[in-house]
């Protein structure tokens, strides 16, 4: 009877340590980092098209020629922060937590001078668009994550 | 000397037969049964007149023949050290013979036990998270609805926060207005 409770007992402890095991939790991302300013002709580059509707709208409206800086896709694990390095300046973003609808973001942006102009912390729905911009002088920088 | 007669009377007289009788041989039947009764009645009495003490003596004798015929079971205590000479393989087969119920059940245990974790872990985790082992990600998007802002800081900067709202969802837009330009406005 001492065998098997003792047996009982190395199974229970096993069990619970896969349920505790929990999968890993990352977010699969993409960043565009896009330069809004103002010409003569409204232009939208085409790997903008995810969103152009958007860039017509406030506060976009300001400027009608957009352009891709730098981008791409972006794997975020839970609890790492990962640096981004772009054209103008750098940002980090850190995924907090998640679930199958939602993502908790901390998002930090540093200008091209090193300082920093955003620091911020959200929790958006996925596969939704979060964007973060800021006016340098007449013209616009735009850093735009979508995660899956 | 009829043999076959013989038979088929012994037959008959067993009632194993099925035939009838002529009247001959169904006398000789009846004088079977007439001795056979008076064998078995000649022998109750003289099994009766046997002491009590002779026939007690007669059974133990049958018990110790009885006894000698078996052989001697090799008798263990039930937690006695194992014998020097025996190997591990005995050893162990042993504890096994010995604790089989127990591992019987412990091993079952185990196994509902491991299911059951199976189940909970598998009903209990995030079927969108990625990294598990429930495929591709199935994305539920939440149309409008804009992100919850729960920190914003601009250290050299005023902030707007806009949502805009299209079939394609809702994009929560942070803008930062350097403190500089709202000065020169």
């Amino acid at each position: 009877m001492r065998f098997a409770s003792i047996a009982i007992i190395f199974a229970i402890i096993a069990a619970s340590s896969i349920v505790r095991a929990d999968p890993e939790v990352k977010a699969d991302c993409e960043y565009l980092e896009i330069s809004a300013t103002t010409g003569k002709a409204p232009a939208v580059d085409p790997e903008l098209k995810a969103l152009d509707k958007k860039l017509k709208k406030p506060p976009f409206s300001s400027w009608n020629t957009f352009h891709k800086l730098s981008g791409g896709p972006i794997s975020l694990a839970k609890q790492k922060p990962n640096a981004l390095k772009l054209a103008q300046g750098g940002a980090s973003l850190l995924l907090r937590d998640r679930t199958d609808k939602k993502l908790e973001l901390t998002v930090t942006i540093d200008g091209a001078d090193g300082k920093r102009v955003l620091d911020n912390k959200q929790s958006l729905a996925v596969g939704d668009w979060s964007v973060w911009g800021r006016s340098v002088q007449d013209d616009g920088h735009i850093l735009a994550l979508q995660c899956k | 000397m009829n043999i076959d007669r013989d038979l088929e009377l012994m037959e008959h007289a067993d009632g194993e037969a099925a035939t009838e009788l002529d009247s001959d041989g169904q006398r000789k039947v009846d004088a079977l049964h007439e001795l056979g009764e008076l064998v078995r009645g000649r022998l109750e009495l003289a099994a009766d007149d046997v002491p009590e003490a002779t026939f007690a003596s007669m059974w133990r004798e049958i018990d110790k023949q009885i006894d000698i015929a078996k052989p001697t079971p090799v008798v263990a205590p039930a937690r006695a050290p194992a014998a020097s000479d025996a190997g591990f393989l005995t050893r162990l087969g042993r504890f096994l013979e010995r604790y089989r119920s127990q591992i019987i059940t412990g091993a079952v245990s185990a196994g509902a036990v491991a299911a059951l974790a199976l189940i909970l872990r598998s009903g209990g985790a995030d079927p969108g998270t990625p990294g598990d082992s429930h495929g591709p990600i199935k994305v539920q998007r939440v149309s409008h609805r804009p992100a919850e802002i729960e920190e914003l800081d601009t250290p050299d900067g005023t902030s707007s926060v806009f949502n805009v709202d299209d079939e394609d969802g809702s994009t929560t837009v942070i803008w930062v207005t350097p403190e500089d330009t709202v000065e020169g406005i």
